[in-house]
């Protein structure tokens, strides 16, 4: 479960990497290699609705294979949170033709690797490995489709795997109920109520027949996106993809989540004030909360971002750190997803530090950017910022294959992976200045304080 | 305002490319034969001397418009002076704090704005200095580097800054189960050796900017710099920019540095207790052969088999069979000196045995009993499968060569890294891993609440208990026990006590202690003024068992409200409180015969005390939310004056929950004629005994 896993403080600065990576290549002038030129996108579409996108790249032996299934944290009804994560799991632990663990095997056997992200819209399962490995890795993906095989037992085993996931990733790591609760505090979006990883309760009361059901309803070619990046192209993946996946039903049409909240929040200030007994120093987390990805403002917003939080010379480090030492780590993360997204900043104050001092100079810092606007140079830094990040997301076939699936989950169109970088370098200062004044308002904005248990003897 | 996915996929769907459905010729029940493998080699590499002394590599790679470079110098973590640990990784992150022309201000500025990553670290062997940036922004980024390489001059506001950093990174390191357990790993594997000196608080401390210039001038000479470029590069034009923009950076050889070995030192387990810890986190640690030695590659094959994830033996029987966890690995640490074989995990606490038994239990069957021939062809596979899949970036092009050349190795062609791994057979593999690693020999470390972990420890041996700060701690003192003697207080007489409370010897404030009560409960009422400060608190009290019943507690201070009250029900205490950062709710599980800190003083008076008595109690702390057992050890018999007069009086010891030095009566009941806390400078002295209950609350 990474989709909205950036609890730990101890890494900032690079967790933007997907959060913007519909953004891509090419501005006037520059030569196409030095922009990271738009990657080749080739693309068909299966009668039974499974649409294939190949990008091919010969200059190393691998693929990279990415499907995504168009079901998250978001689909799950009530009493069923927690589902779409569960099959991050399942999907290793069987199907008719593969048996348990032997998925994972014939991967990793391979020298690949193998990974599964859920968050609230999508679930993706990525798979790298030697290009001569590609048709049997696309055969593994029609088992999981359509050919699970989900057994009491095995239900059993991985929902424990899943709440040690949940102790590992939220119960036992400082700040991450922090983390979780600025996602479900800063919106009123229904679907995104609940946690990815979901409820304990609820995965203890979901029977085999109810996985079964939720698996046939969800893990459809019309409700999937494959993509192919490295070593190979369309007409060699098209042939592969029709032999393993052309028989199979469409399914129903995939469901679209609720048209989501637009706008700025106009109903207040949202706080919350917790104790970590795991976290040493108080940590603040403040979050606006934004439109749904395609937004024309985000561009404006991920350059804002950077110029607040992004790097020692952003005004958040040079002012709460540098100047005034009440933090002692700035970060900031815009995400971006089919609902609302968050404008999020984060600074973790230092030893003996209150963090009301902490966030009363955090919010006199955004004030002033809301008040006067950004500088020209710091709209050029951020930009150029942006694009190294993404060169160096890009510069990895699974890398490429994320941002081919966010751009066509956004857009429909997989080949606005290189437009995006466009509209980011058609935002000047006036643009970032009135973005700024639109939504990062208090109003809008939502504050989780997370400190540690006092423990006065 | 667009709903962009679900629309385009329906509106796409309709209007799509689809390819014509051809016939099914594939059976599902079988995996699809594999293609023919593509040949793949590493990009030529040159390797070259620039003027300065310093060797350089170039790799040109990649599609992507970047280039990697890094530069490597002898100085790491293991060669900070004693007393001074942490002076090699601060004089690396000093570096751009400013230089003779640039403040730390225009140099970050500058990367920045040039979409720069720079980093400087320091770890066990190395200083590793690197930037990555974009083709286009190479030069100037380059010239940034140069100089903060060669003139820092290390800011006295910018170390106490990163000083400040550090020791809060150190604290962040302490509440992360698996960093502090890392680090405590370390710390016992390596112990008496370079690599087990750890930078603290008092270390940091210690290092002033003296220090960072002696390091730098030491270990940053051109002379034994690897600098690595790879990339969106051409070998010559990188040259002869570098030969530029390094012209000013010369410098001796760095002194060549001694690793010594490391012995055999018998099975360490370290417990570090976080009291209600949801987890047990997990670490096996055992040192290895040096990094030049031959068997690396046979390590790494039982590394791998023994803890890859998904397919290695930890993996498959702790998560998979069991359920145990999440995640289980082990992998195989190469350094100049002793390597590092670590073996991680968190699982919960009850299986947390089981699982440690399991896995020291697979070690010794890889030690013992060679890899079957499908397991061997397995992960040779990976190894040689993954090359290109780790050789895709600059980064890793760069980290590949240089890993190699620093061990005083050369870089490796993929077929040679192929043909030695098939060429190992499992005999072979398994003698190498048995003849460097020993299960009775490994650090066991684990982090969780000690309360519930230590039975399951013991039975692997010697088990040391310590705090997070490393401050060892008595299980005995963490095990709620049952009390030592029975307890009544149905003789307990009202009487009124008053104190006095000293500071070095000035007085500073007064306390009255009252006990009233009747018929089966008796309250014990006291209030302590320290100087603007009022802490006033009462208990309350079964007679007949001395069993807690409800307390409560308010402390009054200019802009402090401090407020709490509690009572038992069953086998919980339950209540608020409010130390001045908001209420919150108290739920806290007690074992039968717990008392709550003020009746710690009480249970003395009901005691019959002679020279050697040991009285023993559970104590439950409301505020830490913790029970911990208090030893009370009367010491010796003695006489002592005070305000109220001179009196014989035992000396008692508290240990454990509620440290401190107590000078009771030695008549019954043993009132307290002095107390002296264990946390706190003061000393409270008798007054008075008897007097009006007036004043109190």
């Amino acid at each position: 479960m990474t989709g909205r896993g950036f609890a730990a403080p101890g890494m900032p600065g690079r967790m933007a990497v997907l959060a913007w990576s519909l953004a891509a290549a090419v501005s006037s002038g520059a030569p196409l290699r030095a922009q990271g030129a738009q990657p080749p996108i080739e693309e068909a579409r299966l009668e039974n609705g499974l649409r294939v996108i190949v990008s091919p790249d010969r200059s190393t032996p691998i693929v990279a294979v990415n499907l995504r299934y168009g079901v998250g944290s978001g689909h799950e009804a009530e009493g069923r949170s927690g589902f779409a994560h569960l099959f991050e799991h399942l999907v290793f632990q069987g199907t008719e033709n593969l048996a348990d663990g032997e998925l994972e095997r014939m991967v990793t056997e391979a020298g690949g690797v193998v990974n599964g992200r859920t968050n609230t819209d999508r679930t993706e399962y990525t798979e790298v490995v030697p290009a001569h490995h590609l048709e049997r890795v696309l055969w593994s993906h029609a088992e999981r489709m359509r050919r699970l095989v989900v057994t009491e037992e095995g239900l059993a085993r991985q929902r424990e795997v899943v709440k040690e996931e949940r102790r590992l990733r939220v119960d036992n790591t400082p700040y991450g109920e922090a983390r979780i609760t600025v996602d479900t505090l800063a919106q009123d979006y229904a679907p995104y109520g609940h946690s990815v990883i979901g409820s304990m309760e609820d995965l203890d009361a979901a029977s085999v027949a109810e996985v079964r059901a939720f698996h046939d309803r969800w893990y459809r070619p019309a409700n999937a996106t494959l993509v192919v990046v490295g070593d190979t192209s369309l007409d060699e993946v098209l042939p592969m993809v029709e032999r393993w996946f052309g028989e199979f039903d469409s399914g129903p049409e995939p469901a679209r989540l609720p048209p989501p909240p637009v706008g700025p929040r106009t109903d207040g200030e949202r706080r919350a004030d917790l104790e970590d007994p795991l976290a040493q120093l108080p940590i603040t987390y403040v979050a606006w909360t934004l439109s749904p990805a395609g937004h024309p403002d985000l561009p404006a917003l991920r350059i804002l971002n950077r110029i607040l939080a992004s790097g020692e010379s952003s005004r958040l480090y040079r002012g709460l750190v540098v100047d005034e030492g009440v933090a002692t780590q700035i970060f900031g993360q815009v995400e971006s997803r089919f609902g609302p997204g968050l404008f999020l900043l984060g600074a973790l104050s230092g030893p003996g530090v209150d963090p009301a001092a902490t966030e009363s100079r955090l919010h006199t810092v955004v004030d002033r950017l809301v008040s006067y606007g950004p500088t020209r140079e710091e709209v050029e830094r951020a930009v150029n910022q942006l694009r190294a990040e993404r060169a160096s997301a890009l510069s990895t076939v699974a890398g490429r294959a994320v941002a081919i699936q966010e751009a066509t989950a956004v857009s429909g169109d997989p080949s606005a992976v290189g437009t995006g970088m466009r509209e980011l370098t058609t935002v000047d200062v006036d643009e970032a200045h009135r973005v700024a004044r639109r939504w990062l308002t208090d109003d809008n904005r939502t504050v989780v304080v997370a400190r540690p248990v006092d423990r006065p003897r | 305002m667009r709903f962009p996915m679900f629309a385009l996929v329906v509106a796409t769907a309709l209007t799509g490319s689809a390819a014509p459905a051809i016939a099914q010729d594939g059976d599902p029940r079988e995996p699809p034969p594999l293609g023919t493998p593509r040949a793949f080699e590493l990009p030529d590499l040159t390797r070259t001397r620039l003027s300065n002394g310093a060797t350089l590599v170039v790799v040109p790679n990649g599609e992507a418009p970047l280039v990697s470079i890094e530069v490597i110098l002898p100085g790491g973590q293991a060669t900070d002076p004693e007393g001074l640990e942490g002076a090699s990784l601060l004089t690396a992150t000093l570096l751009r704090s400013g230089t003779t022309t640039r403040s730390y201000a225009d140099i970050v500025g500058e990367f920045d704005r040039l979409g720069a990553s720079f980093d400087a670290v320091a770890d066990a062997d190395w200083t590793r200095i690197s930037l990555v940036v974009l083709t286009d922004r190479l030069d100037p980024a380059l010239d940034v580097l140069a100089d903060v390489l060669t003139n820092p001059v290390f800011p006295a506001v910018r170390l106490e800054t990163l000083r400040r950093q550090a020791g809060a990174a150190l604290a962040t390191q302490r509440s992360r189960p698996d960093a502090l357990a890392r680090r405590v790993m370390l710390r016992e594997v390596y112990r008496g050796h370079p690599y087990g000196r750890q930078t603290t608080e008092a270390t940091l401390a210690a290092i002033d900017r003296t220090s960072l210039r002696e390091h730098h001038a030491r270990w940053y000479g051109s002379e034994s710099a690897l600098v690595v470029v790879a990339g969106d590069v051409q070998p010559l034009r990188v040259e002869r920019r570098l030969e530029e923009a390094f012209r000013d950076w010369g410098g001796e050889a760095a002194p060549a540095s001694e690793l010594p070995d490391l012995r055999p030192a018998g099975r360490r387990i370290v417990l570090v207790h976080v009291p209600g810890a949801v987890q047990a986190e997990v670490r096996i640690g055992h040192r290895l052969p040096g990094g030049d030695a031959d068997d690396w590659l046979a390590l790494e094959v039982v590394a791998h088999h023994l803890g890859a994830v998904p397919t290695g033996l930890l993996h498959r029987r702790l998560r998979e069979a069991f359920g145990w966890t999440y995640s289980a690995t082990a992998r195989a640490e190469r350094r100049v000196g002793p390597g590092l074989l670590e073996v991680a995990f968190a699982t919960r606490a009850d299986v947390a045995g089981d699982a440690l038994a399991e896995t020291l239990r697979l070690i010794d069957e890889v030690r013992s009993r060679p890899m079957a021939d499908s397991d061997m062809e397995a992960v040779v596979n990976f190894l040689t499968g993954v090359l290109p899949l780790r050789s895709e970036t600059p980064g890793q092009v760069a980290d590949r060569v240089s890993s190699r050349l620093l061990l005083g190795l050369e870089p490796e062609d993929v077929e040679g890294v192929g043909d030695r791994l098939r060429s190992l057979v499992p005999g072979e593999v398994r003698r190498a891993f048995a003849d460097a690693v020993d299960p009775a020999d490994a650090t066991v470390v684990v982090v969780g609440d000690a309360t519930t972990l230590y039975g399951d420890l013991a039975s692997f041996g010697d088990v040391r208990v310590e705090r997070p700060d490393g401050a060892p701690i008595s299980i005995e003192d963490l095990r709620p026990a049952r009390r030592s003697h029975p307890l009544s207080a149905v003789d307990l007489a009202p009487v009124t006590l008053r104190y006095r409370v000293t500071l070095q010897g000035r007085d500073v404030g007064e306390l009255t202690r009252e006990v009233r009560g009747d018929g089966d409960e008796r309250t014990v009422r006291s209030r302590l003024a320290l100087g603007p400060q009022i802490l006033a608190q009462s208990v309350t009290f079964g007679a007949e068992e001395f069993d807690f019943r409800e307390s409560s507690m308010t402390l009054e201070q200019p802009g402090v409200a401090v407020a709490g009250t509690v009572r038992r029900e069953g086998s919980t205490i339950v209540g608020r409180m409010d130390l001045g950062d908001g209420p919150r709710r108290v739920e806290l599980a007690v074992p039968p015969g717990v008392i709550v800190s003020d009746m710690l003083e009480i249970a003395v008076w009901l005691t019959e005390l002679a020279v050697g008595t040991e009285l023993r109690l559970p104590v439950a702390s409301i505020s830490s939310g913790t029970v911990t057992n208090a030893t009370l050890r009367v010491e010796e018999r003695t006489e002592i004056t005070v305000p109220a007069g001179t009196f014989d009086v035992f000396r008692i010891e508290v240990t454990g929950a509620e440290a401190q030095t107590m000078w009771v009566r030695t008549t019954a009941p043993h009132l307290p004629v002095r107390v002296a806390p264990g946390d706190q400078p003061i000393v409270v002295e008798l007054v008075e005994i008897g007097g009006a209950p007036a004043g109190l609350p």
